[in-house]
């Protein structure tokens, strides 16, 4: 027990080492119907997720650190995939607020700041929370200080949508421009054949 | 030419020494639009003998400032408040994406548009350091 123990321990920093960018799901996972919005009224459903790749995120406008710095380098991972896939293949991006009181207006324009085809989307906390359980994440509204502000809890991964409607992986942080693009572009490879088969 | 280079490089990588305490890799990104809070991601050095405590942090341009830590709990990213950082001897302490960095909230009107966010790091023993730090646009 002891010598298995002392090689997890070992073994520990190496995995760690490996970086991993992303998690394939043994079982993809269907997208029940939902609606979200953006600024302009244009809408999010599940029938936009059809015949293209989409990368979802969960996030909100306020937030410091994790939504700026994910969404950049999802920037990065994406022009790289460009690369990679066929130009059909290149994912979508979606941000989604999951603090639609503060962001409804804004969610939009904080997408695009990024990237002028990223969608920002939000809605309804019905329909938010429909894609949020879908996609096995979280999210939580923390208790606003004195001065009225509140942090939002929320998963840091992002969600890989494929042609078929399904989530068939997670993006992990640090989101590695090229290791991500790799990923994304074996995981297409991957489906293709399951297709074939 | 090597002038040229080794002062866009200054420009780039502003750094402030004090008696011993050194500033480095300072910037604020810009932020979206619909975004209340800015972030500052800096190094700090001490070079000296005894620990040193950042206590307060404050920057005249903004109503409230606090110093984060992420962290990453089952997959979900919160904040954390940090009332302190302690910088051993010897030690830099790291201020980046995804760990630490000093949130600023209720920003006045032109911080945009000058291009600078002073800081001012206040510490345990009562000194006090002033610099200001570079807005990074996207590109």
């Amino acid at each position: 027990m002891k010598k298995i123990l002392s090689l997890v321990v070992l073994l520990c920093p190496l995995l760690s080492l490996a970086q991993v960018q992303g998690i394939p799901l043994d079982k993809p996972r269907l997208i029940p119907e939902f609606v979200l919005s953006d600024k302009e009224g244009g809408t999010f459903t599940q029938s936009d997720l059809q015949d293209r790749w989409t990368l979802v995120m969960f996030g909100f406008n306020s937030c410091p650190d994790v939504c700026p710095f994910t969404m950049r380098n999802l920037e990065a991972a994406v022009a790289e995939t460009s690369l990679r896939v066929r130009p059909d293949n290149v994912p979508d991006v979606v941000f989604v607020s999951v603090d639609p009181a503060r962001d409804k207006d804004k969610v939009t324009d904080y997408a695009r700041f990024f990237h002028p085809d990223f969608r920002g989307v939000t809605g309804e906390r019905e329909q938010i929370d429909k894609l949020v359980k879908a996609t096995d994440s979280f999210y939580r509204l923390m208790n606003p200080d004195s001065k009225g502000y509140y942090d939002v809890q929320h998963s840091a991964f992002v969600s890989v949508i494929g042609p078929d409607g399904k989530m068939r992986a997670k993006l992990e942080p640090p989101f590695h421009a090229g290791k991500t693009a790799e990923f994304l572009a074996r995981l297409q490879i991957s489906y293709r054949r399951e297709l074939l088969n | 030419m090597k002038k040229f280079i080794a002062a866009a490089a200054l420009l780039l990588s502003a750094q402030w020494s004090y008696a011993d305490i050194i500033v480095d890799n300072a910037y604020v990104p810009q932020v979206p639009p619909g975004s209340m809070a800015y972030a500052a991601y800096l190094s700090i050095t001490n070079s000296g003998a005894e620990a040193r405590t950042v206590v307060g942090i404050s920057s005249p341009v903004f109503g409230m400032t606090h110093l984060h830590h992420t962290m990453m709990k089952d997959g979900v990213s919160s904040m954390k408040s940090m009332d302190k950082l302690v910088i051993e001897p010897g030690n830099t302490v790291t201020l980046q994406p995804g760990g630490m960095h000093i949130m600023l909230m209720k920003p006045a009107e032109d911080v945009m548009a000058a291009g600078m966010v002073p800081i001012k790091l206040e510490f345990k023993d009562g000194e006090i350091i002033e610099f200001n730090v570079s807005i990074r646009t996207l590109n």
